[in-house]
């Protein structure tokens, strides 16, 4: 590499840092910036966001399809939300993650046995299976039936702005430390293993990686954190019924995962926002079609996140060249 | 090259009792047995389809035999899975290479280092850093696998095999696609990394040159059996494998 | 034994009931197989597919079209929009990598239901049934209407068996699925067969759709709840396999009613769950399926 390209790779380095850096900044100034305003908003988008974070570890990075985030979110809560009055809200939200983390291995199990567009309709599955469950006669006792439930965490605050506030600093907290921990999750040998595990399984396994539980393993931590995001999202809103998480968001976290790089992972609060802002600008647009505009934005951008190469060659005149054995 | 004698003891006892493999009607291997003592480099020589990759597979794990034994110090490796095996020292690469695209060139060789050896992440990052430099790949340490050339691919394979602590180093073609240069360089690995860790090694190979370079001993198969097994010398005037060279190659 | 008598017919009333509902998952579980082993894809949107050919059909049956006629139309505008949908949507991402193809079928998914959805408005409607509803006759174990989907529902399923085993363009269909780029060298119009498998798979959707739309609600989420029993299907007889499309299905459609009349407190909502709990056994014990011999992956 010449010096000139170190250089650059350094100041791309630093400016990276830099850039973290100033959102980081801003992201703890908020409040103060701008008072009061959509800072709900902002909180949901940032639980949301946790939520893609743990699909990129799971999808982006070990390549394990899932459209059942939601059934996490769901169960997060629900598990919060009943344990909150008798242990407190911190420690139910963590055994919220410890529910979501087994409910993980349970899928992680099944994806050992299917791969890619099966596990994806699988799991999808699952989220709309067990969205159905708390409206069970026979668990409504504890889950309060289509009524659902609701609990209002004990903060240092009394005024409902204040709590507001104090919410977006909890969500911001667990977000980064979630954040910073896959970050370097990624880059131990649990991370090598997993993009092995990915890249390769056959290779990955005659090279001493127990792929097995590595994939099982990616499947209970990106649960875990699903489930946390859950936990915290409802203790936000203060309510929560069968309905809260369904299926479409499993929908939404998935995209929110795709069109903001499957292996980025500051970017994953772009897509929460997405999540948080875009059906209403979609449904500003035109209420009865707001899924349908979704949806053709979507394949809009896949389209052009798969043939912009083609298409700039094309605008700058030179041939083309198409692969003959395309794996469509 | 002879294994050295300081480096003895160090390399696995391998034992391959009858070994049977079929994928629908075809046997892939039919009743193979093979020895190697510890540090014995041996070569394995066939025409394209004679069965010696899958002989690798049932020795790494990744194919199950319907029949024999493969015996790693006498201790029979049953259905150990492959990750197993690789742990208790017995590594490979492949014919068709398979990098890890995902990682770098020095982590993909730290992985290896760290699964295989089970070690410490120090002393694996130590162990990769160090032996990408002897394998000449350290200027190329932190790029992409994706776009290396081929002699470059088979080098970082060859370092990740090493990288695993092998007592039984499986080599698939690890010459093949590469230049005469390449190859020498190739060699030269070989020599000098048996001659520090003493493993025993099976060696697939087409180009004879190399096989009678580096082994001890020659086994040939063809159709699933072994047809021949001895010396370079004996197996290179050896009528059996002329036939199959040359009935191969009509 | 009057009461022994009583809760044999109990059964085997159910049994057939079940059969009706497991010949629609069979059918669904079948347009699955097909797209899969045409194109590899495993289409989301199959059952918005479905909702939306069978809601063309009742708009045509509004307008006076006579039963059967508005049948067969809708199955050749499912095919031509199966066929115009790859084309159209899947073509242009074939570039792209499973994730891409993937989230494309989400958005197909979105697309299609809420298109449904604009043009119906989420009531639900009455779809007429191939026989009357009543029994065939005093005292049969099982109503008419149900009698017609097995039939329908079972020359379909034999009809598209025999197009796939046995036909040229079946073999050709699954040639490309196996392996587009062989395929393609000698001399498949691999592209054209995409298009011919989105088309028949969303022909089979249709079918199933029309079928199954007298036994539930039809409204535009009516496949919500019949997917997951044809998913199901499909891992129950491995994903590959369309005869273990067909007996997955049956089985299911047969144990479902089972436990709905001898475990009537797990409800709808548990009842799903349970299929979950179902299905990741049989993916534990025998994963590729119950019907698909084990084969080794290549290294
Ligand atoms: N996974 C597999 N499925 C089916 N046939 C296989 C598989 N692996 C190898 N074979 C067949 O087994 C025989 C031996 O193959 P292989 O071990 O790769 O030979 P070699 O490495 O000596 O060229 C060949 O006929 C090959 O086609
Ligand atoms: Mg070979």
């Amino acid at each position: 590499m010449s010096v000139f390209g170190r250089l650059a790779g350094l100041v791309a380095a630093r400016g990276n840092a830099l850039l973290t850096a100033a959102v980081l900044v801003a992201a703890v100034a908020y409040p103060f910036l701008f008072p009061g305003y959509a800072i709900n908003s902002m909180t949901m988008a940032i639980c949301y966001g946790i939520g893609i974070v743990a699909l990129k570890l799971l999808t982006g990075y070990g390549g394990q399809f899932s459209l059942g985030h939601s059934a996490f979110f769901a169960l997060g809560s629900y598990v919060a939300f009943i344990l909150a009055p008798t242990i407190g809200f911190a420690a139910a939200v963590a055994v919220a993650g410890i529910a979501a983390a087994l409910l993980g291995a349970l899928l992680g199990l099944a994806g050992l046995r299917i791969k890619g567009h099966y596990l994806g309709l699988l799991t999808f599955m699952v989220a709309l299976a067990l969205f159905q469950m708390p409206k069970a006669s026979a668990l409504a006792p504890i889950t309060g039936g289509s009524s659902g439930l609701f609990y209002r965490a004990p903060l240092p605050a009394t005024t409902p702005a204040a709590r507001d506030v104090w919410w977006y600093w909890i969500v911001l907290a667990v977000a980064l430390a979630i954040t910073v921990g896959v970050h370097f999750l990624l880059r131990s040998r649990f991370g090598r293993a997993l993009q092995a595990s990915r890249d390769n399984a056959l290779a990955a396994g005659a090279l001493g990686v127990d792929t097995a539980l590595v994939d099982v393993s990616a499947f209970a931590v990106s649960g875990a954190f699903a489930g946390i995001a859950g936990g915290l999202l409802a203790g936000v809103i203060g309510y929560i019924s069968y309905d809260s998480f369904p299926y479409t968001l499993s929908i939404l976290l998935f995209v929110g995962m795709t069109v903001t790089g499957a292996r980025s992972l500051p970017a994953a609060y772009l897509g929460g926002a997405l999540i948080v802002f875009v059906p209403t600008w979609a449904h500003d647009i035109t209420s009865r079609l707001s899924w349908a505009v979704y949806g053709g934005a979507l394949l809009a951008l896949l389209y052009i996140q798969v043939n912009a190469p083609r298409l700039l060659q094309r605008l700058t005149g030179r041939e083309a060249t198409r692969p003959v054995g395309d794996v469509s | 090259m002879p294994a050295i004698a300081a480096s003895v003891g160090r390399g696995a006892r391998l034992a391959i009792r009858d070994l049977r493999v079929g994928f629908g009607g075809v046997a892939a291997l039919d009743g193979v047995s093979l020895d190697a003592a510890p540090g014995e480099i041996i070569g394995v020589i066939g025409p394209n389809g004679a069965g010696k990759t899958t002989l690798f597979n049932c020795i790494s794990g990744t194919v199950r035999p319907s029949a024999g034994t493969i015996l790693l110090d006498g201790a029979p490796l049953g259905r150990l899975p492959p990750h197993r095996r690789a742990r208790i020292g017995v590594t490979r690469t492949f014919q068709n290479l398979a990098l890890l695209d995902s990682l770098n060139v020095l982590d993909n060789v730290r992985l290896a280092a760290e699964q295989a050896g089970r070690q410490r992440s120090a002393a694996a990052r130590a162990d990769a850093t160090r032996l990408v430099a002897a394998l000449g790949l350290d200027a190329i340490a932190r790029g992409p696998v994706g776009g290396l050339p081929v002699g470059t691919r088979r080098k970082v394979e060859l370092a990740r095999a090493i990288a695993g602590r092998p007592r039984l180093l499986l080599l698939d073609e690890p010459t093949s696609g590469l230049s005469e240069m390449e190859t020498a360089d190739v060699i030269a690995i070989l020599r000098a990394q048996h001659a520090a860790l003493g493993f025993t090694a099976l060696l697939v190979e087409h180009q004879m040159p190399v096989v009678m370079a580096l082994s001890d001993r020659i086994v040939a198969l063809d159709f699933g059996r072994k047809i021949a097994d001895g010396t370079p010398g004996a197996i290179r005037r050896d009528p059996l494998v002329l036939a199959a060279y040359l009935g191969a190659a009509s | 034994m009057a009461g022994g008598w009583g809760s044999v017919v109990v059964l085997l009333q159910q049994v057939l009931t079940g059969l009706a509902t497991g010949a629609v998952y069979s059918l669904l579980a079948l347009a699955l197989v097909v797209i899969h082993q045409t194109t590899h894809h495993l289409n989301l949107a199959q059952g918005e597919m479905a909702t939306l050919s069978t809601l063309t059909a009742w708009q045509l049956l509004s307008w006076g079209v006579p039963y059967w006629a508005a049948f067969a139309v809708t199955l050749a505008l499912s095919f031509a929009g199966g066929a115009a949908i790859q084309r159209l949507v899947m073509h242009p991402l074939r570039g792209g990598n499973a994730l891409v193809q993937f989230a494309a079928m989400i958005a197909l998914f979105l697309l299609v239901n809420s298109v449904t959805n604009a043009i119906w408005g989420p009531n639900a409607r009455a779809f007429p049934s191939i026989l009357p509803a009543r029994p065939l006759f005093e005292g049969a174990p099982i109503s008419g209407q149900r009698v017609g989907i097995i039939l329908v529902g079972g020359a379909l399923v034999v009809v598209l068996y025999l197009f796939l085993r046995r036909s040229r363009l079946g073999l050709n269909l699954r040639a490309t699925a196996a392996n587009p780029v062989p395929a393609r060298l000698a001399g498949i119009a691999v592209d054209r067969m995409r298009m011919i498998g989105w088309g028949i798979a969303a022909t089979i959707g249709a079918a199933a759709g029309m079928l199954l739309a007298p036994i539930v609600t039809l409204d535009p989420q009516m496949m919500f709840n019949v997917l997951p029993f044809a998913f199901a299907a499909t891992i129950v007889g491995g994903v590959s396999s369309p005869l273990g499309a067909v007996v997955g299905g049956l089985v299911i459609g047969v144990v479902e009613a089972l436990v709905t009349i001898y475990a009537p407190a797990l409800g709808r909502e548990l009842k799903l769950s349970l299929l979950f709990v179902a299905i990741l056994a049989i993916l534990l014990v025998r994963p590729e399926g119950l019907f698909v011999r084990r084969t080794g992956a290549r290294l």
